[in-house]
């Protein structure tokens, strides 16, 4: 059995007011992945987050959350929350501190953590998003951009084993949208899973190791990456843009025999460096 | 509104503790208002005035601009001191003026005069002083005085909330008018009044709507309590020239008080 945090038994969930979000899903979030959730708009992105974070009860079905039922009462809830975080899409909607530093130091004080360490949290998770100069600004008088940095360092600095982010990037300009994925990637540590629901694809692309695709509030993906981005109808159906790697890569293979070997690259380096191989061994040809 | 946490956040008063300012503010607001004495309520607005304006640098227009609130709200409220009615035909001998109608006589007596003068100077000087206080400290530099001071501390997040809020309203407000405007929401008198309704009801939904969320994302951050503990404010010591200010002005304001 592979180690998984959260598995999901024909979890549904129903709105009172009687949208059907979240159609009889069963799946597993396994330890140490880096997920990327993907799907339409309304395909249950965010209700499954909720889920995931017990803010809302399964109308049918258990979730599981390191193979022992969620329990909703308040310590049980407590000790799920200590351990999932959720970026939320609306960073407005997270902040409520007078300040940044104040903002990021809210979760940390919750945590029974003595001061050294919530200092030294609370400074690093600064200090990855590069809000230092920031610290003592406000939380109104930022912007749309700077609010989801804020967003992102409150959650990373309680050390959460999942981090979940609801559209982090869509508020987020070019080089802080790349950036998100380096601090990530700073995050990155054998036990912890991100998930990551997006409809930039080429920003998770090289990042994500494992998708989960939504469709009306039911699962139609679950697994590694080629599969998926190969299979058109699929894409189509859960309107997922192809990321360009792939839709390069498909081009060459069909363009000449010489490239219809090439194996899907899951980054650009990768693609480049089968060219230049393929390349090297046909000049040794011709001479 | 928005700017008055802007200047909170950036004057010159911003390194002087917490705590002094409040003392500062307080005392001289205890003072002038138990004393109801007219030097004391012109002395005490001389000082915050100049405390406000050359020491914690407020661009006089700002602090001009803001005290004319209060200035329209106290003037309003005298009119109603000074000026009598009576329904008899009895005229007062020491009246400074009067106005018979057919029903009724309008008159102002000296003695009113004086007394609206002296709660009006006392109520623009109290307000100078609470000025002070709100144009140099933000409110999360309060909350842990408060705390020491015994407030219960679900009153301490109640006003650390609400305060939050009043920004998420204002923002708001601001949005959506500015999304009526776009589509000439305000073009005409009978326009505008539909506009203003629908502002208001929107206004009232979303800010449930953001109720909603923040109270998810608090869960989410398993936040229970909010009052951020000392030690991770900025250490502020007490400084000497605010002390040395304010045991001036109490001198000569209870100077004041005996001449």
């Amino acid at each position: 059995m592979t180690a998984s945090y959260f598995s999901f038994e024909h979890v549904s969930f129903l709105y009172s007011d009687g949208t059907q979000a979240i159609n009889d899903i069963s799946l597993t979030i396994p330890v140490g992945n880096k997920i990327a959730i993907l799907g339409e708009n309304g395909s249950g992105k965010s209700t499954l987050f909720k889920l995931l974070m017990g803010l809302e009860r399964p109308t049918k079905g258990t979730i599981l959350f390191k193979g022992k039922p969620l329990k909703y009462n308040k310590s049980g809830l407590q000790q799920l929350r200590q351990q999932v975080g959720l970026v939320f899409q609306e960073a407005d909607h997270q902040l409520f501190a007078s300040t940044v530093k104040q903002d990021i130091l809210y979760g940390p004080l919750n945590l029974d953590w003595s001061i050294e360490k919530i200092t030294s949290q609370v400074d690093k998770a600064i200090a990855l998003t590069e809000l230092e100069e920031l610290e003592n600004r406000p939380i109104h008088f930022l912007s749309g951009g700077q609010k989801k940095r804020v967003a992102i360092a409150g959650v990373y600095a309680m050390e959460p084993k999942v981090l979940i982010l609801d559209e982090p990037t869509s508020s987020l300009d070019y080089y802080f949208s790349t950036q998100l994925t380096d601090y990530l990637k700073k995050l990155d540590t054998d036990d912890r899973t991100f998930l990551y629901s997006t409809h930039q694809i080429n920003l998770v692309y090289e990042w994500a190791d494992y998708y989960i695709v939504l469709h009306k509030g039911k699962v139609i993906y679950v697994g590694e990456r080629d599969a998926l981005f190969t299979n058109d109808a699929l894409l189509q159906q859960a309107h997922i843009e192809k990321p360009w790697i792939v839709s390069v890569t498909q081009m060459l293979q069909n363009s000449d025999p010489q490239w219809g070997n090439i194996a899907m690259p899951h980054s650009k380096e990768a693609l480049v460096a089968q060219i230049v191989a393929l390349q090297k061994k046909e000049d040794l040809i011709s001479i | 509104m928005l700017n008055i946490d802007y200047i909170a956040h950036h004057n010159g008063l911003q390194k002087v503790a917490a705590g002094q300012k409040l003392l500062l503010s307080i005392g001289a607001l205890l003072i002038v208002t138990v004393s109801r004495n007219n030097s004391v309520a012109l002395w005490t607005l001389l000082v915050m005035s100049s405390v406000i304006v050359f020491y914690a640098k407020i661009p006089l227009k700002a602090y001009v601009t803001l005290m004319l609130a209060p200035l329209g709200f106290s003037l309003a409220g005298i009119v109603t001191i000074v000026v009598s009615i009576s329904f008899t035909n009895e005229v007062n001998t020491d009246m400074l003026w009067h106005l018979f109608t057919p029903f009724a006589t309008l008159y102002i007596l000296p003695s009113d005069v004086d007394r609206a003068i002296n709660i009006f100077l006392v109520a623009f000087s109290a307000s100078s002083c609470l000025y002070l206080l709100i144009l140099t400290t933000p409110i999360y530099e309060i909350s842990p005085i408060l705390l020491k001071c015994k407030v219960p501390t679900i009153v301490i997040e109640l006003i650390e909330l609400i305060y939050r809020f009043i920004f998420i309203f204002l923002q708001a407000s601001m949005q959506l008018y500015t999304a009526q405007q776009a589509r000439l929401g305000y073009k005409s008198y009978k326009m505008s009044f539909q506009s203003l309704v629908l502002l208001i009801s929107v206004l009232f939904r979303s800010i449930f709507f953001h109720y909603e969320k923040m109270t998810l994302a608090m869960k989410s951050r398993n936040i229970e309590h909010f009052i951020i503990p000392d030690v991770y404010l900025l250490k502020k010591k007490w400084q000497r020239l605010p002390l040395i200010l304010f045991i001036v002005y109490v001198f000569v304001a209870i100077g004041l008080i005996f001449v």
